[in-house]
């Protein structure tokens, strides 16, 4: 490995961190790719995977999980165990490599990226405005305030109970990054994010330091913001994202890196990167400045699948493929189309901007590509953006569109919109009934049970709407430990009496056992 | 239970708005499964309670989350509030009682328990009530609520507390009315609504109850019988809407002019708007007074005018003469040709008496020498009693084409 750069070596070195027995060799792809870099990701793809590009048809079933939200349903990601996700993870560009990682970059950058591959090798120096240079803005780590809470107050003895993983506990690697996030350790997560970034020269206090990128770092910069933007830690959150605009800079692609990469083309950040990106302002109480993200996203996107359809590669250019790698390629971006559309909607609900989430919800409910039980789901969000700006009527109308047995409703679904109609229409007890009825289907509901305790509370029973979360809480704690319903329960404790705070302290010692670092201890509303 | 100090009273009183539920949603990140985080972060969002089951990335949830804040209460809407009496003693109490009032800088208005029974109150049990009102003033309003129990285990003295919560009311909606007196006696209504809530709301009625001297059309809808507002029926915190209905008088009041003149009630406006989950509100204005137009003392009116007159071919229409002044009057009628019309026919004729009130067509004949729009002037009336002369210069205008 001695002829390969630097940059090379040092994503080698993080594979060293987390196994050292990484398959030697390249085998037979190094003289297809002598370029490709080394990530983690190689401990974990099985060598028979490398023949992919021998038959990239076959390989190319560009169906991230991420788009099967909306285009496969009974999919789902849920069945796909880790090590299913992690065997498609390889460095080894295939052809739904390319498809996937394909972008369109701005003129400017266009400009720059095609001096680069005109020049001879090595005699290029860019300028610091073509880097994007991101750094921490987090100095050491977060520290786990559930625990912090437990032991002010339940005191230091409520901590041998707490068993929770730290970003020492695990393998310090993206395996033990997928551990953290899966336990609920989010802050923890963001920690160990925190070191390996460190790694690439991108640790605190680095930002407008220029630094190496990898599609490694990018994805380790892309799950650290997801993280923050979950936690609402906002104020890291703007500034870490920041550095990365909106991921045009000519060092966001690979022909950046001519020695690296060769002529392969594309994004070397992520498409969710890309959209999250996007979404941040949204989160920075700038849903407007989202919103026009959203849509410089949006028009590229539409530019790809335009370029697809007349034959070309995504970025225009000419590409070689077969009918069903192009059909797939279109399958992929057209699922984009889709995600990027219900993120407008969702900022638009940010902005309380009715009008543009029922336009774009009702064109998407009218694309082909829903099967019967999406498009319920689509119509029935309608009715309850209609619901929510007041439109009674008019979500009624949605509701009952499509649907004999409304009148008369039997599943869940239905019940659960009727019993939204009911609610809106101040008939809380009929609402009730209805949530109990889905309830009575689907037992593990957590949604419906908390929809039958709010509508207690407008009854005037206040205890049983107490008893019903509390039960709720006793048969499933982890599921019933999230911050929506801890928060309903603490309002619910609050006003039935002065002395709320021990049943407060005794969901705060349940969530010290049974839950990782992400919860908002606020949600209690304790006084400190 | 926590220790509390002796003054304190054994029962402790909470209170809490009611207004709709709020629904709630996750954070929403989704990758690829070929991301770093791999499925994870996709498995978290689908295990969250507040995440639209079946398409997760799509922020309309359907958690209900229970009001945070006391929020604004606009004119119109129900003032709703949960009261929780709560014995948070180890003894029984006697006798309670729990009164709540509104106080509002006019008046005071009993909400509850003015007529209930003392009820017995065991160790941490409650008295539950949901009180329900709707606002009518403008201001600061004052909720108070008073407890009064009797201690069973100390002295059996009656005891008593009260607390109080002061909120404002404001006003939710400003609304302008404009007139429009048409010839035809018809009245047009113009009704520009500007929504003054911090939100967007949804104007569910918007009705004109006319008083029973006029026939109301909404002209709101197009010839479909959508709604001219668009498909999505909302109004943006700021914005504004005009609503326009055109009041047709009974047939009763058209033919007595001063009863006509003196129809100056038009109706009330009736306004529901919904916001926030079905919150609603309802507001009617003070009736609407028009001003109804002064003809002085005689009121000439076209009728059966032909849509289109052709140059130089004569227009035959009637020219309504109304006396609308409180005497009889002998009238005379001349004719003044000007350079745009000829009259036909002989001017200077007497048309006779007419009483207070009452009126009489005239056929009139007049020739177009000009093309476009032309104006219908040079009637002179003449009073022949007092020798007061009326001249209608405007009387109407036609619309005169090229003979082809």
């Amino acid at each position: 490995m001695a002829d390969k750069s630097s940059l090379f070596q040092l994503s080698d070195n993080i594979a060293g961190l987390s196994d050292d027995s990484k398959p030697s060799g390249d085998t037979g792809l190094g003289r297809y790719f002598s370029n490709t870099t080394h990530t983690i990701f190689d401990e974990i793809v099985p060598p028979e995977k490398q023949d992919m590009l021998e038959q990239p048809s076959a390989s190319a079933s560009p169906r991230p999980v991420f788009d099967s939200f909306l285009t496969d349903p009974s999919n789902s990601f849920l069945e796909n165990s880790l090590s299913d996700a992690a065997e498609q993870v390889s460095d080894h560009v295939t052809a739904s490599d390319i498809h996937r990682d394909a972008w369109i970059p701005s003129d400017q950058t266009k400009k720059v990226l095609a001096s680069i591959a005109t020049s001879t090798p090595g005699s290029n120096f860019p300028d610091r405005e073509n880097l994007t240079m991101p750094g921490l803005t987090l100095q050491g780590d977060l520290t786990d305030t559930t625990k912090e809470a437990a032991i002010h107050f339940l005191g230091e003895e409520e901590n041998i109970h707490r068993n929770v993983l730290t970003a020492s506990d695990v393998t310090q690697d993206e395996r033990g990054l997928r551990n953290l996030i899966q336990t609920g350790c989010y802050r923890a997560a963001i920690n160990l994010t925190g070191r390996l970034l460190a790694i690439y020269g991108q640790g605190y206090g680095k930002i407008n330091h220029p630094s190496k990128h990898t599609p490694h770092s990018l994805q380790l910069w892309f799950t650290r913001l997801a993280l923050l933007a979950k936690l609402k830690h906002v104020e890291v959150l703007e500034n870490e994202s920041k550095p990365f605009g909106n991921l045009d800079k000519p060092d966001m692609f690979f022909t950046f890196y001519p020695e690296l990469y060769g002529t392969r083309p594309g994004s070397m950040a992520c498409f969710a990167f890309r959209l999250l990106l996007a979404e941040i302002p949204a989160y920075c109480n700038k849903p407007r400045v989202a919103l026009d993200n959203l849509h410089k996203v949006l028009s590229t996107v539409k530019q790809i699948i335009k370029n697809l359809k007349k034959g070309f590669g995504e970025d225009g250019g000419r590409l070689k493929f077969t009918p069903t790698e192009r059909d797939d390629a279109i399958r992929l971006w057209v699922g984009r189309e889709s995600r990027v559309l219900i993120s407008v909607v969702n900022c638009a609900l940010t902005l309380k901007n009715y009008i543009l989430a029922v336009d774009i919800l009702e064109s998407l409910s009218e694309g082909t590509d829903w099967n019967p039980e999406q498009r319920q789901i689509l119509k029935s969000a309608i009715s309850r953006v209609l619901l929510l700006l007041g439109d009674v009527s008019a979500a009624e109308k949605q509701f009952a569109d499509g649907r004999e047995s409304f009148q008369n409703p039997s599943n869940s679904k239905e019940l659960t919109d009727r019993g939204l109609m009911a609610v809106a229409q101040n008939a809380f007890q009929e609402a009730y009934n209805c949530f109990k009825k889905a309830s009575v289907l689907e037992p593990s509901n957590i949604m419906l049970v908390n929809n039958m305790a709010v509508c207690l509370l407008y009854n005037g029973q206040l205890q049983a709407a107490v008893h019903l979360l509390e039960s709720a809480l006793v048969r499933n704690p982890t599921k019933g430990l999230q911050e929506a319903l801890l928060l309903n329960i603490c309002t619910l404790y609050e006003l039935h009496t002065t002395h709320s705070t021990q049943p407060k302290l005794h969901l705060l010692r349940q969530l010290n056992r049974y839950k990782g670092d992400a919860i908002a201890v606020q949600c209690l509303k304790l006084s400190l | 239970m926590e220790a509390k100090p002796k003054s304190e009273h054994l029962l402790a009183l909470k209170v809490m708005r009611l207004t709709r539920p709020t629904l709630a949603t996750p954070v929403i990140v989704s990758c690829d499964s070929t991301d770093l985080p791999g499925n994870t972060l996709n498995n978290e969002l689908k295990n969250d309670n507040t995440s639209l089951q079946g398409m997760e990335t799509l922020a309309v949830g359907q958690f209900m989350m229970l009001p945070q804040s006391f929020g604004n209460i606009y004119l119109g809407e129900i003032f709703s509030s949960y009261l929780c009496v709560h014995n948070g003693s180890s003894q029984l109490v006697k006798d309670v009682m729990v009164k709540a009032d509104l106080q509002t800088s006019s008046q005071r208005i009993p909400l509850s328990g003015h007529n209930g029974m003392p009820k017995e109150l065991g160790p941490d049990n409650t008295v539950d009530e949901v009180i329900h009102h709707e606002v009518k003033e403008i201001g600061t309003h004052i909720l108070v609520c008073e407890v009064t129990y009797t201690p069973t285990v100390s002295e059996p003295v009656p005891l008593s507390f009260r607390k109080f919560f002061k909120f404002q009311v404001v006003k939710p909606l400003d609304v302008k009315t404009k007139f429009y007196n048409a010839e035809s006696d018809d009245v047009y209504l113009e009704a520009q609504i500007q929504n003054q809530t911090a939100g967007p709301i949804c104007l569910e009625k918007v009705a004109l109850e006319s008083s029973h001297l006029f026939n109301v059309t909404t002209l709101n809808t197009n010839l479909q019988g959508e709604s001219i507002y668009g498909r999505v029926n909302l109004l943006d915190s700021g914005s504004s809407r005009q609503y326009l209905y055109c009041l047709t008088p009974q047939p009763s009041l058209t033919k007595d002019p001063k009863m006509m003149h003196n129809a100056t009630n038009i109706g009330k406006l009736d306004i529901v708007w919904r916001s926030n989950l079905g919150e609603r509100g309802r507001l009617q204005t003070s009736q609407l007074q028009r001003m109804a137009p002064d003809f002085g003392d005689l009121r000439v009116t076209m009728k059966e005018i032909p849509p289109i007159a052709y140059l130089e071919e004569p227009v035959n229409f009637k020219c309504r003469i109304v006396n609308t002044s409180e005497r009889s009057m002998d009238i005379m009628l001349g004719l003044e040709s000007n350079k745009s019309i000829a009259w036909c026919g002989v001017s200077e004729t007497v048309i006779g008496t007419l009483k207070s009130g009452a009126s009489c067509d005239i056929p009139l004949c007049l020739i177009p020498l000009d093309t476009g729009l032309v104006t219908v002037s040079g009637l002179k009336l003449v009073d022949t009693f007092l020798k007061r002369v009326y001249d209608h210069d405007d009387l109407a205008q036609i619309f005169v084409h090229q003979v082809d």
